[in-house]
């Protein structure tokens, strides 16, 4: 073979390799293969249907389109003509989807043997309940953290028929129903802040943690049109610019818990200018306030400045249509004084039973007999019956805790868990793993949201009744059941008859009630009514002077919720983890007190107060007010799963609950703490 | 450097960043609509065979927090769908393109190899790259939506402004009888814009007068990012504070003063 | 034991002794392959350090850097087939040998840098003819082909492959058509050193590295075939170096190493130059104009200094400019080869500060910056390719007729014989 033939056969092999298939098959397989690895999951490909449904985990019982795929919920999207919603969708209403497969959830009814939580069938779990709460002779105690669902109807009757007692979780809620309650009236706060021109959010975290929190952010949006002037002008008062208050058209520096200091602080800016109020007590308040809330006093106590509260009390006077709205900076513990001292400066600035300002909507109408009424629901006060169990004063036989999770997300939390620990027999209905069903004796998970029968009614500060019902939208992904129901087989079991046989009838019952047709209902439409209760409120009580600060150390702390990292009830959902930012797991403070406590930014510290110790690393930020050591809700699990589980650290342990005598409702927005470098 | 069509259509998504709270809610619809896995299982894998996960997860739109020292801002960045896109000259294989109606920056996975040009190439730091195969908690493999596809370990992938819901949007409109060309001011809105609680992501044609963005984008308030590197982005941002609008863009000393005042660029 | 392997007339070590030898590059060959199996199978590219803010990293430069250091190859065989530098002969098989393994190297790495690497095709089926990187993509790989064809005839030269008619007469054929060979080599080269300047002189969304140009050429693309060759041939010059330090024997004459290394000197000195106008034009007009300034382009606490630029033009641009272009300096072995050392480690620096500060630069304002340190995922396998040029260049050397010279270079005068009149012999 010489030169040339070599050549021509390479070129003829070369050539012919090119017009056989051999080469572009393999690259055509190639790129295929490299598309479809077996190992990458494979989507549907079917149509979306959209249902619609009420959040239950949201606490702004924010109105949602669950998108559905072959039955299996993929994703929510937004409801635009739910009043509650118009449209929004909260980052943990957005999570919720992604939780019905969350590790964390209890995949089947569980009961407590010497080795840990074992298995256990439907049936034999509610015999053995069955069993306890008969044996234990009226020595049962209920808590609920539903704040908004009728199923607290059915617990609430049956813990009457057990001559038990029943307790709501403490929240904005339970405060407002007492603090209406203290003045007088009856029914839910409701807050018209779409006809609102100039809201005043003392504390309360208004368009992020609390209240119908969705709902008020597209009222913000509606006032704030995109480069146009604004029409309402928006003003937080708080120690922290959170969520909330970076929008805010103003942002007033307050220390925490001062939120009635400064309502009341301005009801005397007010009285300076001669407002009065159409209310009864007058007397009794205009002395409280002259004596204890001068805008000097409001200005030692709570760092608002007496030019500012009275420059704020002169635009106050001169809106149109302002409403005041105030609470705790972070969902619970303001008691009830918040809202008795917001009432108070509503009622002078005349913004009671009238649009754009407070109305009071009634209480939809009672079907499980035994029930009792919403506001003795919310009468026992859980933080003190806790204490007391755990310190062995008071006793519960079979503690039932429904839709919250005490062992992590109250003050003095170690405390409350002990309290868990300390029940005779503890039984746990949390669709989840967490600190409490931890430590229960008996788990009977309950389906979620998406899979079960419930409703929404009126969620605290919705501006006018609102009655959603939500059907099961898909097949339980485990092992579990509506707890409604479930309650109602254990108390047939123990021949109390709540006159209902399913929890769906209960329900049905209701919408008779409230006179909403069930099948539209059933179709995701809403029930609204505009009707409300005229108040006159009693403000006798509205300004006696409040406990004081709890803790002896040189920082307030500043707790912060921010519903993407979690709420009371869950811990940070798989699909919310994204959200996290470095900066969200540290103790933030401003430069200045920084610099007055001896800590740099990055170095990790524990804080100290009234009711334990937290570890944290020090963010410096300007979003602080000086002396607040704000942190941060939600971290510092030690159940659910990988995306919380070991996480940061619990800020709820620090604080303690104070008692107030006078409204029955402790306290704990006002904790003094010390920061040392750990 | 090549040039681009200029569409009929030019899809604008306009965020007020005086709106944002930062509450988070766009992320997780976002996340959850392009099937992006929760990424803690998929940092833990890595960092549990020992390697380094610093900037490794997955996320198409960021939410960034500004600060001037005493005020504080969020921004949300998603793809800012560059009028000039800086990613699609660069692409070797041409996996990502400008080349419908609207401006939409495409991004085909089965096209990209991984090469990484063009996330060196966009300043807005727009693309991720899958480092690792994709990796679902058990069950969540279940919940996936059938809009976009999952992407395997070795492509780069970005935020699409929700193509998806354009292309359902189109049908609808077909079916309804109606000129998918001419979509109704809200008939296409991607999903971080629908759930934003605060309304602070408006989104639809700049060129039609009769979307709410068009006037949105003329207003004296709007700015967009990196403007002067010559990117013409689709994704404007609006403040009526002069320090979040300055901090849009890279100014010298001398420049502040002007610049302050917002400009009124628009496509 | 493989004596009649060896070429014509000169000595080797032993056979263990070279085994030994491969043995120790196998195993840096070994460690860094298992970290490339590693990353092609079961971990990818998250075994490394590289992260959305870095999406080029060591790979990146270390491939740059060989390609600008392998520069030797085309260079020299332009002046030599095209301009007849006679004297070049003596050096171009190594030249070659070194191309070949830069370019297979890096073809190695990039292999390994892409997520897909079996859609790798993409590029030549859906080539994009706007990106730099189809550019790059092609005439790299055609210019690996070219260097086969131009290292081939080579291996065909082994006294036994040699011996077969069929294999001496391609061999033979080879060397007529060289200079076509070359000729597209050097046309080919100069397009993709220069594209992968122009890489980085396009991306006007990083001003750090953004260049204005001719047409659609940017600065970068010129200065990158420049830099590569004025340093290429000084790297051939040191790998020449490195092989007389082990082996013990003198390859090349000294003037071949110094006509080399006045090349590169003139290239580089027209380099420096040239880039010193780019740098004063850039900092004056392209930063400006983008809102930027000359210190928000460094970051010394992150190892991004100033002083990386003054390294790069002053101790690895000037400094070895002068050292090679003065005749007295390039004279002296101590410091021609400090030169030719410093002309590599500035063309490195470029390349390095190109890729990496480049990206670790940030442009929207509230972005911050960040370092890139690689790890060993990324260490070994760049290790890898140098242990396997390591051991492709020492079985080149033992089996090929790489060095014209190494014959006479080499021969030990006769020994004295008692009776005869000894004749001593000069080396040529």
């Amino acid at each position: 073979m010489n030169r040339r033939t070599f050549l021509s056969f390479a070129a003829g092999a070369g050539a012919g390799l090119m017009i056989t298939p051999i080469p572009w098959k393999l690259t055509d397989d190639i790129s295929i293969w490299t598309q479809n690895w077996k190992w990458n999951p494979k989507v549907p490909k079917r149509n979306v249907f959209f249902a619609e449904m009420a959040s239950k985990l949201d606490p702004a019982g924010t109105g949602v389109r669950v998108a559905l795929v072959d039955g299996v919920p993929v994703g929510l999207a937004s409801s635009q003509d739910h009043p509650l919603s118009g449209g929004g969708v909260s980052a943990l209403a957005a999570a919720e989807v992604g939780l019905l497969m969350s590790p964390a959830r209890v995949r089947q009814p569980l009961v407590r043997t010497e080795a840990g939580l074992a298995p256990i069938s439907w049936s034999d779990a509610e015999a053995l309940l069955a069993e306890k709460l008969g044996r234990a002779e009226g020595d049962v105690a209920m808590i609920s953290g539903d704040d908004t669902g009728t199923a607290n109807e059915v617990f609430a009757a049956l813990m009457h028929r057990l001559s038990g007692s029943f307790y709501m979780m403490p929240g904005e809620a339970q405060s407002a129903h007492k603090a209406l309650e203290k003045l007088g009236g009856e029914g839910h706060l409701a807050y018209d802040i779409e006809g609102a021109d100039y809201v005043l959010l003392l504390g309360a975290d208004a368009l992020e943690s609390s209240g119908t929190a969705v709902r008020n952010a597209r009222a913000f949006s509606q006032s704030h049109p995109s480069g146009q002037p604004a029409t309402a002008k928006y003003v937080y008062a708080g120690p922290v610019l959170n969520n909330t208050a970076v929008v805010c058209d103003q942002w007033i520096q307050a220390r925490p818990g001062a939120a009635a200091s400064v309502a009341l602080g301005l009801a005397h800016a007010l009285m300076e200018r001669g407002a009065t109020a159409r209310a009864n007590g007058l007397d009794a308040f205009r002395r409280d306030v002259a004596a204890n809330y001068s805008p000097a006093r409001i200005e030692r106590e709570t760092g608002v400045r007496a030019d500012t509260l009275r420059k704020l009390a002169a635009e106050l006077a001169a809106a149109k249509r302002p409403l005041v709205i105030a609470g705790s900076e972070f969902g619970q513990g303001a008691g009830a004084r918040a809202l008795m001292a917001a009432l108070g400066l509503n009622a002078m600035l005349g913004r009671i039973n009238v649009a754009g300002g407070v109305k009071i909507v009634p209480e939809a109408p009672a079907v499980v007999q035994g029930a009792g009424s919403a506001a003795s629901r919310y009468s026992a006060d859980l933080v003190p019956f806790l204490k007391k169990l755990a310190e062995g004063k008071a006793s519960a036989g079979v503690l039932m805790v429904y839709d919250a999770n005490p062992a992590y997300a109250l003050p003095q939390a170690e405390l409350m868990a002990q309290a868990v620990r300390r029940a005779g027999f503890t039984v746990s209905f949390s669709s989840f793993m967490d600190e409490t069903a931890e430590l229960a004796d008996l788990v009977l998970p309950s389906s979620m949201a998406l899979e079960r029968y419930d409703d929404v009614y009126t969620p605290y500060g919705a501006g006018q009744a609102v009655y959603s019902l939500n059907r099961p939208l898909a097949r339980p992904a485990f092992d579990t059941r509506a707890t409604a129901d479930v309650l109602l087989s254990v108390a047939r079991r123990l021949d109390i008859d709540l006159g209902y046989l399913a929890f769906k009838d209960v329900l049905r019952a209701k919408a008779e009630a409230l006179g909403a047709d069930w099948k539209a209902l059933g179709r995701g439409a809403v029930w609204t009514s505009a009707a409300t209760t005229e108040l006159v409120p009693d403000l006798s009580a509205a300004a006696a002077p409040a406990p004081r600060a709890q803790g002896e150390g040189l920082l307030a702390l500043a707790p912060v919720a921010k519903h993407n990292l979690g709420s009371a009830k869950v811990a940070l959902p798989p699909l919310c983890a994204a959200t996290v930012r470095g900066s969200d797991l540290m103790v933030q403070m401003n430069a200045k007190t920084a610099r007055q406590s001896g800590v740099a930014e990055g170095q990790a510290v524990r804080l100290s107060g009234p009711g334990g110790e937290m570890t944290a690393r020090v963010h410096i930020t300007e979003k602080v007010m000086t002396g607040v050591v704000a942190a941060p809700l939600g971290f510092g699990h030690t159940a659910w799963d990988e995306y919380s589980r070991g996480l940061g650290d619990n800020a709820y342990k620090v604080l303690a609950a104070a008692d107030d005598p006078e409204t029955g409702l402790s306290v704990w927005s006002d904790t003094r703490v010390n920061i040392a470098t750990a | 450097m090549s040039t681009f069509q200029d569409f009929p259509i030019r899809w604008g998504m306009v965020i007020d960043i005086d709106k944002c709270t930062g509450c988070g809610a766009c992320v997780v619809a976002c996340n959850k609509e392009n099937n992006i896995a929760p990424q803690e299982n998929q940092l833990q894998r890595i960092a549990g065979k020992g390697f380094p996960t610093r900037f490794k997860k997955i996320e198409w739109l960021t939410i960034y927090e500004l600060t001037d020292g005493s005020d504080t801002a969020y921004l949300p960045r998603p793809c800012m769908q560059c009028g000039m896109p800086s990613c699609v000259s660069v692409c070797p294989a041409i996996a990502t393109d400008k080349n419908e109606n609207g401006g939409i920056v495409s991004q085909i996975y089965p096209r990209c190899f991984g090469c990484r040009y063009c996330m060196a190439s966009c300043p807005y730091h727009a693309r991720v790259f899958n480092w690792d195969q994709p990796v679902w908690p058990e069950g969540m493999e279940k919940q996936l939506t059938p809009h976009t596809s999952v992407r395997s370990r070795g492509v780069v992938e970005k935020c699409s402004f929700c193509h998806h819901r354009l292309m359902y949007a189109k049908d609808a409109a077909r079916v309804a009888g109606e000129d998918p060309e001419k979509l109704p001011d809200g008939a296409y809105v991607p999903a971080c814009g629908e759930v934003c609680p605060t309304g602070a992501i408006t989104f639809g044609d700049v060129k039609n007068p009769e979307h709410a963005v068009y006037e949105l984008v003329r207003s004296p308030y709007t700015f967009r990012l990196l403007e002067r590197l010559g990117t013409d982005p689709q994704v404007y941002y609006m403040s009526k504070r002069a320090w979040v609008r300055l901090q849009g863009d890279n100014y010298l000393a001398n420049e502040e003063a002007q610049a302050g005042e917002g400009g009124a660029h628009h496509g | 034991m493989d004596r009649a392997l060896w070429p014509e007339g000169v000595e080797r070590c032993s056979l263990g002794k070279f085994l030994l030898w491969l043995g120790a590059c196998g195993v840096v060959f070994a460690l860094g392959a298992y970290e490339a199996i590693m990353i092609l199978f079961p971990d990818g590219l998250a075994r490394t350090a590289l992260d959305n803010y870095f999406g080029f990293g060591l790979w990146i430069t270390f491939d740059l850097a060989v390609i600008a250091l392998g520069a030797g190859a085309f260079f020299t065989g332009l002046l030599k087939y095209i301009l007849d530098i006679k004297e070049l002969e003596k050096i171009v098989n190594l030249t070659v040998i070194i191309g070949f393994l830069c370019y297979s190297g890096a073809m190695l790495i990039l292999a390994l840098d892409v997520g897909q690497p079996l859609r790798s095709w993409f590029g030549f089926w859906h080539p994009n003819v706007h990106s730099m990187l189809t550019e790059v993509m092609f005439c790299i790989t055609c210019y690996l082909m070219v260097l086969t064809l131009e290292f081939v005839p080579n291996i065909l030269e082994n006294r036994k492959l040699n011996q077969i008619p069929l294999l001496h007469n391609i061999a033979h054929n080879f060397h007529y058509v060289m200079p076509l060979i070359a000729g597209i080599g050097a046309f080919l080269s100069t397009f993709h050193q220069g594209s992968l300047g122009g890489m980085y002189g396009v991306l006007f969304g990083r001003p750090y590295i953004l260049r204005d140009g001719f047409f659609i050429w940017p600065w970068t693309f010129f200065l990158f075939v420049l830099s590569a060759v004025g340093s290429g041939p000084c790297f051939s010059v040191l790998v020449v170096k490195l092989m007389e330090l082990l082996t013990g024997k003198t390859l090349v004459d000294w003037n071949v190493k110094r006509l080399m290394c006045k090349i590169a000197g003139t290239m580089l000195t027209l380099y420096v130059f040239l880039k010193i106008l780019d740098t004063w034009a850039w900092a004056t007009d392209v930063l400006p104009r983008s809102g930027l300034t000359w210190d928000q382009m460094f970051n010394s606490e992150l190892g991004y200094g100033v002083g990386l630029l003054w390294a790069e033009i002053g101790l690895g641009g000037i400094l070895p400019a002068i050292l090679l272009m003065v005749p007295k300096f390039r004279n002296t072995p101590a410091l021609l080869y400090t030169g030719a050392i410093l002309s590599c480690v500035g063309v490195t620096i470029n390349r390095y500060v190109f890729t990496v500060q480049a990206l670790a630069i940030p442009v929207m304002p509230f972005d911050k910056w960040y370092d890139y340190v690689p790890n060993w995922a990324e260490w070994g396998p760049s290790l890898m390719v140098v242990a396997y040029g390591f051991i492709v260049t020492s079985l080149a050397y033992r089996y090929l007729p790489v060095f014209p010279q190494e014959v006479a270079l080499n021969a030990k005068p006769a020994p004295a014989a008692p009776s005869a009149p000894a004749e001593a012999e000069q080396p040529a």
